[in-house]
């Protein structure tokens, strides 16, 4: 193998086929500013046709190429093969999901957990639009770090909680109800905020920033549900309304 | 939600007090003892006075509640079922130690 290629150790398991999991390994000519979504994508167009994996928009928007590489959950379309430092890269389908086949996951009990906490604005009658929270306020400069959530579920592969309890609702959607419980014009806050409390929510995350250390848009899910939490106290306390 | 969040607030205040009496305790213990090694008279001299004796109660609830509290924590985490089964033995154990507790604290009073 020479310094201009790459070996790459890919996960392959069609659940319907095969008894067990087995990883196949290729080697990669590397091209310049190449991303292990390219890798794949060789391996795919000129070794193996049969190999499986999801990915839209290739430039970290779509969130829909997240894979395990080198025992971290990345995008695989933001991760350079260079960046990597190493001349063996492993890739595997995203943790704490069920395998559809080779490095696709099913996304289903990541987005079902994210449909429990209703993760859309909704506005009080009240109010006649627009209704803007001043872009300078506090406020809204916490919203808005957290609002960049592509939902590729990095977050929720890294999670050892979610790995521990399956019914945890995860870093994704318990960000996501912040940003909305944290919006003083949105009617359902308190409704959102009794689903976040209860056992399976904020609970269950035990400070670990584990979701943050992969989150590749900079997010800190973890700070979001300290804030929950401190909301579910108020909340309790009749301060939170 | 309720009784979480009261739970979780509750863990947070525990540990805070515990950090403070057992600072004290060790203070007491270590630094404010009278001479190099203990005596028995002293000893007991101390479980006879109301302030010692605040001072281990408090410890002995708080310690129990923020241990029992934390092993149930982690029990929840694995996805033990039935909970009410684990709050159950949990809270018996915790009555239980706690009557063991009070046994020993008061024992030179009763």
């Amino acid at each position: 193998m020479s310094s201009q290629e790459i070996k790459a150790r890919i996960f392959r398991y069609d659940p319907e086929q095969d008894v067990e999991p087995r990883f196949d390994v290729y080697t990669i000519p590397v091209i310049k500013n190449m991303a292990i979504l390219d890798v794949v994508f060789h391996v795919q167009n000129y070794i193996d046709k049969s190999l499986a994996f999801r990915c839209s928009c290739r430039i970290g928007m779509c969130g829909s190429c997240a894979m395990y590489i080198n025992g971290k959950p990345r995008l695989a379309c933001r991760t350079q093969v260079s960046s990597l430092g190493t001349s063996e890269v492993t890739i595997m389908p995203l943790p704490n999901l069920p395998i559809i086949r080779d490095l696709a996951t099913d996304m289903e009990p990541f987005f079902e957990k994210w449909k429990k906490i209703k993760p859309y604005y909704v506005g009080k009658p009240e109010l006649k639009d627009p209704v803007v929270i001043r872009p300078d306020s506090d406020e809204r400069e916490f919203i808005d770090q957290m609002l960049d959530c592509i939902t590729c579920g990095c977050c929720y592969g890294a999670c050892s909680m979610v790995a521990t309890n399956e019914d945890y609702l995860g870093p994704a959607a318990l960000n996501r109800a912040y940003t909305l419980v944290a919006d003083k014009r949105d009617s359902i806050r308190v409704e959102r905020l009794k689903a976040v409390g209860r056992s399976y929510g904020v609970w269950r995350c035990h400070d670990q920033f584990n979701c943050a250390e992969v989150c590749p848009k900079n997010l800190v899910p973890t700070k979001s549900i300290q804030q929950l939490k401190k909301r579910c106290v108020m909340q309790k306390f009749g301060v939170f309304k | 939600m309720r009784v979480n969040a009261i739970t979780w607030l509750f863990q947070r205040i525990t540990a805070a007090v515990l950090l403070v009496l057992l600072g004290v305790h060790l203070w007491l213990l270590y630094m404010n003892n009278t001479s190099e090694v203990i005596s028995f008279a002293e000893a007991k001299a101390r479980l006879m006075s109301a302030p010692y004796i605040t001072l281990y109660v408090l410890l002995l609830l708080f310690g129990l509640f923020h241990a029992l509290n934390g092993l149930y924590t982690v029990m929840v985490d694995m996805g033990i079922k039935p909970r009410k089964t684990a709050i159950g033995a949990l809270l018996a154990v915790g009555l239980g130690l706690f009557g063991i507790g009070l046994i020993s604290i008061f024992q030179f009073i009763m």
